[in-house]
């Protein structure tokens, strides 16, 4: 996609800088929000180029990563890019200096508030050029006034983590949470949704004002909503079908709703009601709204705030009703649809409603979502997504077959790894019309084991899927242990660092330590010092003990290489390829870890979608670091994706058929998960952090050695804040590798 | 038993039982089997063997274990003084000398080189090899060894090994309910029940954090803690910070966390 996009910016024939820009700037991009902006982005180039310069475009691209970072979201990344479209049609003088700007922009302004501030400045300053400059670059009086007034206090980003904790802590379950653009404003602007069990949160919340001057601080706006759609989640169960109802019958089914997974939560945590309440209009803040509005605002909070005086007697009437039902059944959303409809009929009767839709969607309780999920709620199933899964039944039947079945059978020629049935002969088949040769010999391949299944973590649903990923233990073709022995020989220098350090790690078995306080013998010689000195008639030193330590590592370590396409990347300044420098590191380490005893086992791992994910092993456990290893090291290539949590799991399976105390899998890894059938680029960050846990709770500690240099963010979510190191300076692989293992298993 | 007359319990300490422990520890007593507690950190272990201790009037000798802890420091050692040697008991050798319990708290803190000191004691030997003495203790009657231990999964790289794990019989600890944690903490700390289940809503907000950012959640220890000083009249909210928050966790989103959650139970 990347070199499609190029393509075609070449073709503008606008000028080199501008595709290497692009090719260097739009992966950061792809790394936060997926594969699918890169179309965006170049058609965004397109539509620019006709407007303004090369450079210009040049900057707008590399503003694009820390922006990415940011807004950290699809669509909102895709509005940010609307938005310079139609700004460079408005004020085409303001781009340079704006783009020089961005990043203090974005730090202070959500996508909204830097749309309505970047229009105000281009509708107001259309044809004057010189205040349009000073606009955009920050320096007029004006620009300052309307930044500082579209600022938002309180940005989503800045607090997600406390959220997703706050909900882990009251609900014991995850919960995924993405921003989306609108600034929530009273009577304007986007409400917070939930989408496919998922809470769309609105970027920005300022705090909010009573009319009475009564503030609720912008992260407890927060709270309230991501409280109440976290009720819905737990408590609605079945849709609403609202095709028959008029839209003054839907709005109260709503509400009625939407009060019973809030009541409901009280129950359960009856502090919450505090954040709902005070979220809600007071009277002061009710003046200009219509009729039928204020009285479902009476009724909501009537419902919640037992020091509430109702204004309406028939919601009084009414609250007795709902909460009558509400003892006898309260876990059913069935109820709310037919008290819903039933408020609606008295309401009819008693006021006299005249209200148009768009007064109807002024929705003075800022914290509920627009409750979609009600009406188009669906049950959850990942199938849904066009991701098949294929049942027991319909997976590879593998077996061995004696020679005349081989003989009897034919085979479908266009049949390959994927065919439904497998035959084995144990022993080679040599067919007459070969002349003697096997056809092992022509057509073999390197054996494949028996698939083993793993589950995969969904985050969006908050399970696994059952045996999604199917993984294949392989071997590679033998390469020439010379080339290791080479390696070896042109590290001498570090080798011989290596060896002292190793030296000191090395157990010596029992050691003694004289003159001890404490320890399991006398000590001879002090013994006869301290009474010497008792004869004397000085005190004795009471170190009179000589104590017996072992020195012994129980070590397993798994050296997990990430083996997939871009390691066959060359390395910045220099003649080898990544690959090339795993080699020589993971080479020099297994040299140290034999000498120094400890039980090591090397493997690797790349992947062909879910259905193909390949583990190769280089060097079981217990094996010394001889020819045949050394050969299979040689060997190494570079292919495909990296599917990281499936291999992360068979790897911890692997160490806990050693019995040693510490476990220790390592990761050497050049980029982040990634597979060609997944879009999401954080599905399989989030299942490489689930397989991190789940080894975690088997006692394995998965540390992760990265060779990417923007990997910081990403790598430190999946494996923990002290459980990585990205290591810049490639060069210095091979002597940092083995001092990691070092200090990791002291 | 005068030597041991200064390990006795003085006063029954209030105990809550969970589950049929009480009765489950008496008959254990009575074959003098050893006995293995296993639960979090702060769920009433300790308070239930001295509990017990109190109950059948023995002396209790509780031995806080440690990395650092060498056999002599259960056994004994000769020291110095101005005659020459003289052999000291260790706790261990103590309880099994006079006939009391010894209790070994957070015993997988402890070598394994020391942990199987216990050994020729728990068996059907019930004898103490005193090496350097060249003495062969022979269990006191009344002598029973009691261990403890967390084995939450940060533990996993320390544990104990088979052979003296399958030397006790076990008993599972884990925080009481909501109702009965929260009479605990009335009784305690001396706050009023509805107090009392307020501190234990929080602590379980912590608790769902468990393996999610923290490693352990909060005591009932620590929410006996915060009672006391709302007993004493500290504000409530400050209390609960004080004694719950503050000293389980560094992270500052998980603070925040947990202080919104004391603002949702507490005015």
């Amino acid at each position: 996609m990347y070199l499609d996009g190029a393509g075609a910016l070449h073709a503008m024939g606008k000028g080199e800088d501008m595709v290497i820009s692009f090719l260097e700037e739009t992966p950061m991009v792809v790394r936060e929000v997926g594969e699918s902006i890169i179309g965006e982005i170049v058609f965004s180039i397109m539509k620019l180029s006709s407007q303004t310069s090369a450079a210009v475009i040049v900057l707008m691209i590399s503003s694009l990563p820390n922006v990415a970072r940011r807004m950290s979201d699809f669509d909102l990344l895709k509005g940010y890019l609307r938005l310079l479209e139609r700004m460079i049609a408005l004020a085409p003088r303001g781009m340079r200096p704006m783009l020089n700007n961005i990043d203090l922009l974005t730090s202070k302004l959500t996508l909204g508030g830097l749309r309505r501030w970047v229009l105000y400045g281009a509708e107001t300053f259309n044809r004057d050029f010189k205040a349009q400059i000073a606009y955009f670059e920050l320096s007029s009086a004006e620009s300052l006034q309307i930044l500082e007034q579209e600022r938002r206090g309180t940005l989503f980003i800045d607090n997600q983590r406390k959220l997703q904790f706050y909900l882990r802590a009251f609900y014991n379950r995850d919960f995924f949470l993405r921003p989306t653009s609108g600034d929530y404003e009273t009577k304007k602007g986007l409400k917070p949704y939930i989408e496919y069990g998922v809470m769309h949160i609105p970027d920005a919340y300022d705090d909010y004002k009573h009319a009475s001057g009564r503030i609720v601080p912008g992260i407890n706006c927060y709270r309230a909503v991501c409280a109440h759609a976290a009720a819905h989640i737990m408590e609605t169960t079945s849709a609403f079908k609202g095709d028959q109802l008029n839209p003054l019958q839907v709005a109260c089914v709503s509400l009625i709703e939407d009060l019973r997974v809030e009541l409901n939560t009280i129950k359960k945590f009856p502090g919450m009601k505090k954040l709902w309440i005070a979220l809600h209009p007071e009277d002061e803040d009710l003046k200009d709204l219509n009729p039928f509005i204020i009285d479902l605002v009476d009724l909501s909070r009537l419902a919640l705030d037992s020091k509430y005086k109702a204004k309406q007697s028939f919601n009084k009437d009414f609250l007795k009703l709902f909460n009558t039902e509400m003892k006898v059944s309260d876990n059913s959303s069935d109820i709310s649809f037919e008290l819903g409809l039933e408020y609606y009929e008295i309401i009819k009767s008693e006021t006299d409603v005249k209200i148009s839709a768009s007064a109807l969607v002024a929705a003075p309780i800022s914290y509920r979502d627009d409750n979609r999920y009600i009406w188009e709620y669906e049950d959850l199933d990942w199938v849904s997504e066009g991701n098949d899964y294929v049942p027991a039944s319909q997976r590879q039947v593998r077996r061995k077959a004696n020679i005349m079945e081989m003989y009897n059978e034919l085979d479908v020629e266009t049949a390959g790894d994927d065919a439904q049935e497998i035959w084995t002969l144990e022993t080679e088949y040599f067919p007459d019309e070969l002349d003697g040769v096997s056809i092992n010999e022509i057509e073999g391949k390197e054996p494949v084991s028996e698939p083993f299944h793993y589950n995969e973590w969904d985050y969006q649903l908050q399970l696994y899927r059952p045996n999604w990923a199917t993984l294949y233990e392989r071997r590679l073709r033998k390469g020439d242990s010379e080339v290791i022995n080479n390696i070896l020989k042109e590290h001498k220098p570090i080798a011989n660092q290596l060896k002292n350090a190793i030296d000191q790690m090395q157990p010596q078995g029992l050691v003694k330590l004289k003159k001890q306080q404490e320890g399991s013998e006398l000590d001879i010689d002090a013994c006869v010092t301290a009474l010497s000195d008792i004869r004397v008639g000085t005190t004795p030193s009471d170190r009179i003990y000589v104590k017996k330590v072992q020195h012994i590592r129980d070590v397993s370590v798994n050296l997990l290489m990430d083996l997939s396409e871009s390691t066959n990347d060359m390395v910045v300044g220099s003649e080898k390829t990544i690959l090339e420098l795993m080699r020589e590191a993971t080479s020099l380490l297994s040299w140290a870890i034999d000498k120094i005893g400890d039980n090591l086992t090397i493997s690797g791992f790349a992947s062909d979608s879910r259905h193909d994910v390949q583990y190769y092993r280089f060097k079981p456990f217990h094996f010394s670091f001889n020819d045949e290893v050394k050969g299979r090291l040689a060997g190494i290539k570079g292919g495909l994706s990296t599917r990281m949590g499936a291999a992360i799991r068979h790897a911890g399976i692997d160490l806990l058929t050693q019995s040693s105390a510490k476990k220790i899998l390592l990761v050497l890894t050049d980029g982040e998960p990634a597979d060609i059938d997944v879009d999401d680029p954080q599905h399989l960050r989030m299942d490489a952090k689930k397989a991190v846990e789940e080894l975690r709770g088997h006692g394995i500690v998965t540390f992760c050695i990265s060779l990417d240099p923007y990997a910081d963010q990403y790598v430190a979510r999946i494996f923990g804040k002290n459980r990585f190191m990205v290591i810049d300076n490639l060069e210095k692989l091979p002597e940092r590798l083995p001092q990691l293992f070092i200090s990791l298993t002291k | 038993m005068n030597e041991l007359d200064q390990y006795k319990i003085a006063e029954e300490p209030f105990y809550q039982p969970q589950e049929d422990e009480i009765e489950m520890y008496t008959a254990a007593y009575m074959n003098r089997m050893p006995v293995m507690l296993k639960g979090p950190t702060g769920c009433g272990k300790s308070r239930f063997v001295e509990y017990m201790a109190y109950k059948l009037d023995k002396p209790l000798i509780t031995v806080a274990c440690n990395e650092d802890m060498s056999a002599s420091d259960l056994v004994g050692r000769f020291l110095l003084d101005k005659e020459g040697t003289i052999w000291q008991d260790g706790p261990l050798a103590m309880a099994a000398r006079y006939g009391g319990i010894c209790y070994l708290d957070e015993v997988v803190e402890a070598r394994q080189d020391t942990t199987v000191v216990i050994h020729p004691l728990t068996d059907y030997r019930r004898t103490l090899p005193l090496d350097k003495k060249g003495e062969l203790i022979e269990a006191h009657p009344d002598f029973q060894l009691v261990i403890s231990y967390n084995p939450g999964y940060q533990n996993l790289m320390k544990d104990l090994k088979q052979s003296t794990k399958q030397r006790f019989c076990g008993f599972n600890f884990h925080y009481p309910d909501e109702k009965t944690e929260a009479h605990i903490i009335a009784k305690e700390s001396g706050v009023n029940k509805e107090t009392a289940i307020k501190l234990v809503q929080v602590a379980q907000r912590a608790r769902n954090l468990v393996g999610h950012g923290l490693d352990e959640g909060i005591s009932t220890r620590l929410c006996v803690y915060a009672g006391q000083l709302i007993a004493d009249k500290v504000n409530q909210k400050s209390a609960c910070k004080i004694a719950m928050v503050n000293p389980i966790t560094d992270d500052l989103d998980i603070v925040d966390t947990l202080n919104a959650a004391i603002d949702t139970f507490f005015e």
